[in-house]
């Protein structure tokens, strides 16, 4: 008998799964997420895949998604009503971004594909107010001057 | 002691307040907030409120891409008004929308908070500090304005004579339920009674409701005129689903617009789908296999509750996709059938005609598809 010493000798038989609903679909999604990507360039529009709205995709076809999409350079996480993940994926301008709510469950998973997604960016009007709040902190300063 | 009557006493006490409530309608001017300011005195960041409404986006069917746009607009208008009477009802409604979210509760940017700031909450007897005459001045100051949503609760008692099923200030729920729709850009009801007449509207022994109670839209219909035309969005159930309740209004705050309605008048987004649908004992039911009694082998293994009585096959509701008490399940998955609270008199509905009235009646196999 063949000594099993490495990898290579250990007789694994490999069987390929038949390929579900779910992988299926995450496969179109894939080419949708192409299509989104080239409108992004051809022309500014951006694209959403809500992943919530997709329950057939299921498990596998998640994971399938996941790990073909890989990681990218950027990640970034929000505080705000629960915390939001926002990584952008091996393939730049498609990010991947899951919100959570305070008690740390799922609340809505997107496939962005844009070249900042619009949650990142400060609101207009938050900015406005900031600018009051920071006149008045300077107010304050002054007086204990 | 002095001898000052009853009558002298209260003319009393109605003077004095009559005096208070001229000074504080002195102070009444005219404010139209928007929804953006409201939230930022609020402290809820933009950033906030656009998660929220995500979270709502796919139960809503609204697509993600759409929602910055739609929560810009909102942001720019008026606050939705709210106006809330409660009639022939239980108040669980209510408790199911103010209170399914005890985890949260006590954190400021909890989602009730959230949904509480995003509208204006401008009469509700259940909830408001005032009583007694300032509460009817908030009503009616509420009710003068135009626009504002009429949520309403409990069913109606068709009293057009004033018999006393229901009298509050010498009014019966008829004159109120007019009085407050008039204004009113759309009326919701919330719950099974006030969708449907539910319990109050269940047969007595003669064969009648006891206080003959109807529907809000019958109630309605039955004013004529533009009250019979008003838009009406039923969101059934005993009581209604949390997420169902909040995710109807912020589809109103979003698009000021109905949505899309099945001929019960219930929006389409979460009543479309049976809960037979998506149970996860449908495999069971598909293997013929079903539960007899309950503790039975059957019911240990999980199967279908059919012949317990379950009218999940007959039933619309969002119980098995949104679930109860923060996401952790629904009737099925505590092994008790469905007793389809969110369909029309499902107080007298014979699970198959002439077999008599009882949760625990099962429905006929045969009429229902795999």
């Amino acid at each position: 008998m063949e000594h099993v010493n490495t990898f290579a000798n250990i007789p694994i038989n490999v069987i390929s799964s038949p390929q579900t609903d779910g992988l299926i679909l995450a496969k179109t999604l894939l080419h949708e997420v192409q299509a989104m990507l080239k409108t992004l360039l051809d022309t500014g529009q951006n694209g959403t895949l809500d992943l919530r709205a997709l329950p057939t995709l299921g498990a596998e076809g998640y994971q399938f998604l996941k790990e073909k999409l890989s990681l990218g350079e950027v990640s970034a996480r929000i505080q705000s009503f629960g915390c939001s993940e926002i990584q952008e994926t091996a393939y730049s301008g498609i990010w991947w971004v899951s919100h959570y709510n305070q008690d740390d469950d799922l609340l809505t998973e997107l496939i962005e594909v844009t070249y900042l997604p619009e949650i990142l960016k400060s609101p207009r009007d938050d900015m406005a107010l900031s600018l009051v709040n920071l006149g008045k902190l300077l107010n304050e300063l002054a007086v204990y001057k | 002691m002095s001898n000052v009557s009853k009558k002298e006493l209260r003319n009393n006490i109605a003077t004095r307040l009559s005096n208070h409530l001229e000074i504080e309608t002195l102070d009444e001017t005219p404010l139209i907030e928007t929804l953006g300011e409201r939230l930022a005195n609020a402290g809820v960041s933009r950033r906030t409120f656009m998660k929220y409404c995500m979270g709502f986006s796919a139960i809503m069917a609204i697509p993600t891409s759409l929602m910055p746009k739609l929560v810009e607009a909102a942001l720019l208008r008026p606050v939705t008004s709210v106006v809330y009477l409660s009639f022939q009802e239980c108040t669980g409604c209510l408790e199911s929308l103010i209170n399914v979210f005890p985890n949260t509760q006590y954190k400021t940017d909890s989602i009730e908070n959230i949904l509480l700031t995003a509208l204006s909450l401008d009469y509700s007897e259940t909830l408001m500090a005032p009583s007694g005459v300032q509460a009817e001045l908030s009503r009616s100051q509420a009710i003068a304005k135009k626009n504002y949503v009429l949520v309403v609760d409990g069913a109606i008692p068709d009293d057009k004579n004033g018999a006393g099923f229901f009298i509050q200030s010498g009014k019966t729920g008829l004159q109120l339920l007019k009085a407050a729709a008039t204004n009113a850009a759309a009326v919701v009801s919330v719950g099974t009674c006030a969708s449907f007449g539910g319990l109050p509207a269940a047969k007595g022994i003669n064969g009648l409701s006891p206080t003959r109670a109807i529907s809000i839209k019958a109630a309605l219909k039955s004013f004529g005129g533009t009250y019979a035309t008003k838009p009406v969005i039923n969101i059934s159930g005993c009581p209604p689903i949390a997420e169902v309740i909040a995710g109807t209004l912020i589809y109103w705050i979003l698009n000021k617009k109905v949505p899309s309605l099945d001929s019960n008048l219930r929006p389409k987004m979460f009543y479309g789908e049976t809960v037979h649908e998506e149970c996860y004992r449908k495999e069971f039911f598909e293997k013929d296999q079903f539960v007899e009694s309950f503790d039975d082998a059957g019911a240990r293994k999980g199967y279908c509750l059919l012949n317990m009585g379950c009218k999940g096959p007959i039933t619309h509701n969002a119980c098995t996709t949104l679930k109860w008490n923060q996401g952790t399940g629904y009737p099925m998955q505590a092994g008790h059938g469905c007793l389809g609270c969110s369909e029309p008199g499902f107080w007298d509905k014979e699970a198959i005609v002439g077999q008599g009235v009882g949760f625990y009646k099962p429905l006929d196999r045969n009429t229902i598809d795999d």
